[in-house]
Parts: structure tokens; C-alpha cells; sequence
């Protein structure tokens, strides 16, 4: 059932994606130096294939930016080490710490908020001034700079909080800030998660490589089989929602399609980027928990994106509510209307920091801020009803099977709202497709046509004769994958328990799963696969 | 103060915060150990044990706590 447009075995038009054949290449050739040189040199290998990559996966000038960023915060690193052991006044180490924190927020402001900020700029202008102005620049932004900014960020926060000891070689520190699998897409990582495991001395493992390999081909599947199936099936219902027929719910199917995707998509990244690090020896921090069990939306952001969520809760959240600011604000509410509420009030406000910070860390973009703006709504407005709803309905009492599966999709469908603002392309967009969706005389209307959907989509030239393809391909790698997700439940990750069995073993679960991605994968020479959707970041 | 009397005081501090004098607590009592012990309550919890012993964990501290006998060695350092 696999949908191969034109012969041939073109996985990807975008060298050099971690989803391209060229990418699996040059793992490849990395791996094999990285095992046959001598061990010593097994971080040089890595720094080497990490440039390399950098080169080529992305604009090549904009390597200048990551050097910058990089030297900057090395430098400052280490001068606030030797500050504090020459007993320096602390206002130097601190100034030290700004400077780098503030470097390197600038080089990220300037090339990836430049425009929303021009752009917010000109509207003002506009505004008062009567006349139309419109000021943009197109810098390219450097590849990865979200990720490895913040890690950077991190690297040097933890030096200046004295939870590490700086890095004295550059060209190691360099290879923390851009150990290539995790460019990409993240997960972002922390220095004292990473560094011993960097430049340390590998011995070839079989288990480890059969491990890697595993994760890798099950992020193929996840990427292959499920994201780009329901990138096809979001599409089609996207574009009946366009079309006359305008109605609710193909708007809704579309954005269930479009979550399954992302989280396809994001997860299938995380794979192939987990599973390379461990082809090196290298275990990476995870950046998923079955994000769909969750009963409520605080613990969904605590089970996706992990690596951001926690960024976030340690390095703005925590840092804000100890700040003298908010310890001010603090005692001021506590004076006025007591000890409870001032708590409140500052963790709901360092809170309503925290998830502007995360929308606007999607992109620059008010859709951005809107959806971590729609989260923290919902996160705070719980917390408030809470023991309202515990007294009413004893919801404390209702644990049972049925009540975790009803908080479970209530979840996703908060979850998906947000995702509407993520898919943007604007607010305006995202608040009309909301309210289109929910209009209960759409749904209602569209309930009788929906189930004829697919003619619809044929009458109106918006299906090319694979939609049913798609469908089928989309829900049987879905219930494949559901299956995984229990069975993994039960028995813990599918790569980890196969490293005590036999390599026969291994080998046919690779071959078992690109079978399944032979089968019901959309890919050929005459597909081009979306890109990944957290690589834009 | 010593060990005993300061994990007294920092267990009445649990008590408070989460309403709950069923909590007891021992050196490997974790977050895990107790349901609503989240990250927004850790730092409630945080600022209370600082006010009541009038001192103030590093940020090392709060980031770096693995369980209360942590907690505990920092605030005996502090007496």
C-alpha cells in the first residue's frame, strides 16, 4: 500500500534533514571513524562530524553566529570561575554573567524576532502616524539557534549558580553547544547531563549500535507511517474547510489529524536523534512520556517537550519568583490580602512569564504567544476551581477507569486548541478556524455530510484518488503504534529489552519495522515529505 | 538546633503547605513521596523554610535538592 509516485528512492529533496538518506550516510561514516580511530580521539571525531553538519545542513555562513555565541560564553565561563577563586566582589561576576546572558539573547532577537519586532514596530507607526510604513530585514537565521541558544543559556547559568565547573577547552564546550544529532530539533540538553559522556572513551558495544539502529527505524515510522499520513489527511480536511462547504467539523477532524502529526513528527524526530547519539555510546535525555495519557494540561507539558518545559521552570520561573522583584510584590499582596493569595498571585504571574516565553519561543508571532498565553488560561483557571469542583464532585473520589479516559481527551482536546494557534498561519486565522469549529449550527449541519466526505473531496478536484490510501496507511500505523505504547507499558522500551536478546533478534525487528514503513509509508522520488515541523525552530 | 528539631520544624512547614498532617517525613522522603509536591510548590515550600529558619537557599540549593536529608544538610549548615 506504499504511495512510490515515481520510481527510484529519493526519501527527501532537503539534504541533509536527519529524515534524508544522506543524513543515515554520513552517520554511518561518522560511526565507523568514531570506533576506528584511536578512543582519545573520539570527541575530535564528533566535534568534526558536528561542523561538517552544521555546514551543510543549514546556511554555511551562519556558523559565524554559533562561533560567536559560543566564544562569548566559553570566555565568560571561565572568567567567572577565575573570578571567584581570585575573591572578586560579586557585582563583577555578575556583570561577567549579563553580559554573556545578554549576548547571546540579542544574536537570537536579531535573527529570529527581528521581523515580529519590526513588524510590531510599523503597526505602532502606522497607527499614530496615518501613514502605511513597513519595515522588515531577511536575515537567515542560523540553524538550530533556539536549541542551542538556550543551552548555551543554560551552560552559563549553571557556571554562574555554581552548579558546574566550566569547560576550559573551547573546542569541547563547542561540541556540547553543537554535538550534531540534537542540531535540529533539540532535545535540549544540560551540561552535566552531557559532558562526561562527550569526551569520554567509547568501546564498541553491539547492543548499543543495535539499540541506536531500533530507534532510529521506529522514528522512521513514526515520521514515514504516521506524521505524513496524517499531514495528507489534516490537508484534505483543511482544504474542504476552505472550500464552500465550509463547515465545523472537517475542521476539527483536521486538527485531531494535525496532532497525530505533530506528535508523529516531533517524536519520530526525537527518535532518530536519540537513537543516533546512542549508535556513539551517547545516552540523550528524553524529550517524550506518552503525552497522551495525561489527565490534565500541566502534566501533558511535563510529559512533551520535556526538555523545554524544565528549561523554562529552572532557568525563568524559579529565577523570577526568587527574584527581589517579585519577593517585593510579594510582601506588598501579602500585606493587603494575606499570605495565600500573595503566593498565588506571584506564581500565577511568573507563570503568565513563563508561557509567553514558550509561545514566543515557537516563533515570533502573536499565534505563538496566543497558544502559551491559551495554556496558561486553562492552567490557572483550574488551579483556581479546583477545590470548587473536588467539593461538588467529589472528584477527588472518581479515580475509576472511565473518569482517567473522560480527563484524558478532555486534555487533548485542550491541547489541540492550543495547536490551532501553533498552526497559525496567523491569530486572526487561528481565532476564526476556533470559532468556526465550534459553532454548534456547523456541526450539526456538517454531521449529515461528513460521512460522504470522501466524494466531496472528489467532486471538488480536492482528492487525487489516494485519499482512502492514506486513511488506511494512517489508522492501521496508528493502531500499530498504540499497540507499541502498551506493550511498551508493560515491558519497557522496545530497544531496551531487545539488548538481551539475540542479535537475530534485533535485525528482524529492524527489518519488521521498515517492512511496516515499505508497506504504509508515503515516500518516493516524486514525494517530498514535510519537513520536520520543530526543525524550523 | 539540631537534626531532629530542625526536621520537626520543616516537617510542621510540609503540614502547612500541603494541608496534609498525615505527612511524615524521612532523609529520602521525595517529591515523588508526596502528591502535590509539584514545581510551583516546591518554591512555596521553599520560601517558608526560609522564612522560618531566616536564611536563603542558593539557587544551586533549589535546583540541586534530591530529597529532604539534602534539604536538611544545608539547613544544619546554616545554624
Amino acid at each position: 500500500m506504499c504511495v512510490l509516485e515515481e520510481p527510484g528512492f529519493g526519501l527527501s529533496s532537503n539534504v541533509w534533514s536527519l529524515f534524508s538518506l544522506d543524513f543515515l550516510i554520513f552517520l554511518a561514516v561518522s560511526v565507523l571513524f568514531f570506533y576506528l580511530l584511536p578512543r582519545k580521539m573520539q570527541w575530535i571525531v564528533l566535534l568534526i562530524a558536528s561542523i561538517i553538519f552544521y555546514l551543510f545542513a543549514g546556511t554555511p555562513y551562519t556558523i559565524v553566529y554559533l562561533m560567536a555565541s559560543t566564544l562569548i560564553t566559553w570566555k565568560a565561563a571561565c572568567r567567572i570561575s577565575d573570578y571567584r577563586e581570585a575573591g572578586k566582589e560579586n557585582y563583577i561576576i555578575r556583570r561577567v554573567y549579563l553580559i554573556a546572558l545578554l549576548s547571546n539573547i540579542l544574536i537570537l532577537a536579531a535573527l529570529k524576532y527581528a521581523n515580529f519586532l519590526l513588524g510590531n514596530a510599523s503597526a505602532i507607526v502606522s497607527f499614530f502616524g496615518g501613514t502605511k510604513v513597513e519595515w522588515s530585514v531577511s536575515w537567515v537565521a542560523a540553524l538550530g539557534i533556539s536549541y542551542y541558544t538556550l543551552q548555551i543559556i543554560s551552560y552559563i547559568t549553571d557556571c554562574y549558580w555554581e552548579r558546574i565547573e566550566p569547560q576550559r577547552n573551547y573546542a569541547k564546550f563547542a561540541l556540547f553547544s553543537c554535538f550534531f544529532p540534537q542540531m535540529v530539533s533539540g532535545p535540549i540538553s544540560r551540561y552535566d547531563q552531557l559532558n562526561a559522556q562527550l569526551y569520554a572513551q567509547h568501546e564498541f558495544k553491539r547492543n548499543n549500535l543495535m539499540c541506536g539502529l531500533i530507534r532510529i527505524s521506529l522514528g522512521f515510522f513514526k515520521k514515514l507511517v504516521i506524521a505524513e499520513n496524517f499531514n495528507r489527511l489534516a490537508q484534505y480536511f483543511f482544504d474542504l474547510e476552505n472550500s464552500e462547504h465550509t463547515y465545523g467539523i472537517y475542521a476539527i477532524v483536521g486538527i485531531g489529524c494535525y496532532v497525530i502529526e505533530l506528535y508523529g513528527d516531533f517524536a519520530g524526530c526525537m527518535d532518530i536523534v536519540i537513537g543516533s547519539a546512542k549508535c556513539f555510546g551517547i545516552n540523550m535525555v528524553e524529550n517524550f512520556n506518552r503525552p497522551f495519557t495525561s489527565v490534565t494540561i500541566q502534566e501533558f507539558w511535563q510529559r512533551w517537550h520535556i526538555t523545554l518545559g524544565t528549561w523554562l521552570k529552572d532557568y525563568i520561573m524559579y529565577p523570577l519568583l526568587r527574584s527581589k522583584t517579585f519577593q517585593k510584590i510579594g510582601k506588598y499582596i501579602k500585606k493587603t490580602h494575606g499570605k495565600q493569595f500573595s503566593q498565588k498571585t506571584t506564581t500565577y504571574l511568573a507563570m503568565l512569564i513563563l508561557w509567553f516565553c514558550m509561545g514566543l519561543w515557537h516563533g515570533g508571532g502573536w499565534n505563538y504567544i496566543a497558544e502559551g498565553i491559551w495554556f496558561w488560561l486553562v492552567i490557572v483557571l483550574g488551579q483556581i476551581t479546583e477545590p470548587f469542583f473536588n467539593r461538588v464532585f467529589h472528584a477527588k473520589e472518581h479515580t475509576g477507569r472511565l473518569m482517567t479516559l473522560f480527563r484524558q481527551t478532555r486534555t487533548t482536546c485542550i491541547y489541540a486548541v492550543g495547536v490551532v494557534f501553533f498552526r497559525g498561519p496567523d491569530l486572526t486565522d487561528a481565532v476564526k478556524t476556533i470559532c468556526r469549529s465550534l459553532s454548534p449550527k456547523n456541526i450539526v449541519n456538517s454531521l449529515y455530510e461528513f460521512p460522504h466526505f470522501i466524494y466531496i473531496a472528489k467532486d471538488l478536484e480536492l482528492n487525487d484518488g489516494k485519499l482512502l490510501v492514506y486513511l488506511i496507511n494512517a489508522f492501521t500505523g496508528f493502531a500499530i503504534f498504540i499497540l507499541l505504547s502498551l506493550w511498551e507499558k508493560k515491558h519497557g522500551k522496545l530497544q531496551d529489552t531487545l539488548t538481551c536478546h539475540t542479535l537475530i533478534l534485533q535485525i528482524t525487528c529492524i527489518l519488521s519495522v521498515l517492512f511496516a514503513i515499505a508497506f504504509l509509508g508515503v515516500y518516493g522520488s516524486g514525494v517530498k515529505p514535510s519537513d520536520f515541523i520543530y526543525g524550523g525552530f | 538546633m539540631n537534626r531532629n528539631e530542625i526536621l520537626d520544624k520543616v516537617t510542621q512547614i510540609f503540614h502547612d503547605v500541603f494541608d496534609d498532617d498525615s505527612i511524615v517525613l524521612t532523609d529520602e522522603t521525595t517529591a515523588k513521596d508526596i502528591d502535590d509536591w509539584d514545581s510551583l510548590t516546591h518554591i512555596t515550600l521553599i520560601s517558608e523554610i526560609e522564612e522560618a529558619f531566616n536564611m536563603k537557599f542558593s539557587m544551586k540549593d533549589v535546583l540541586g535538592m534530591k530529597n529532604v536529608g539534602e534539604m536538611l544538610d544545608i539547613l544544619e549548615q546554616h545554624q
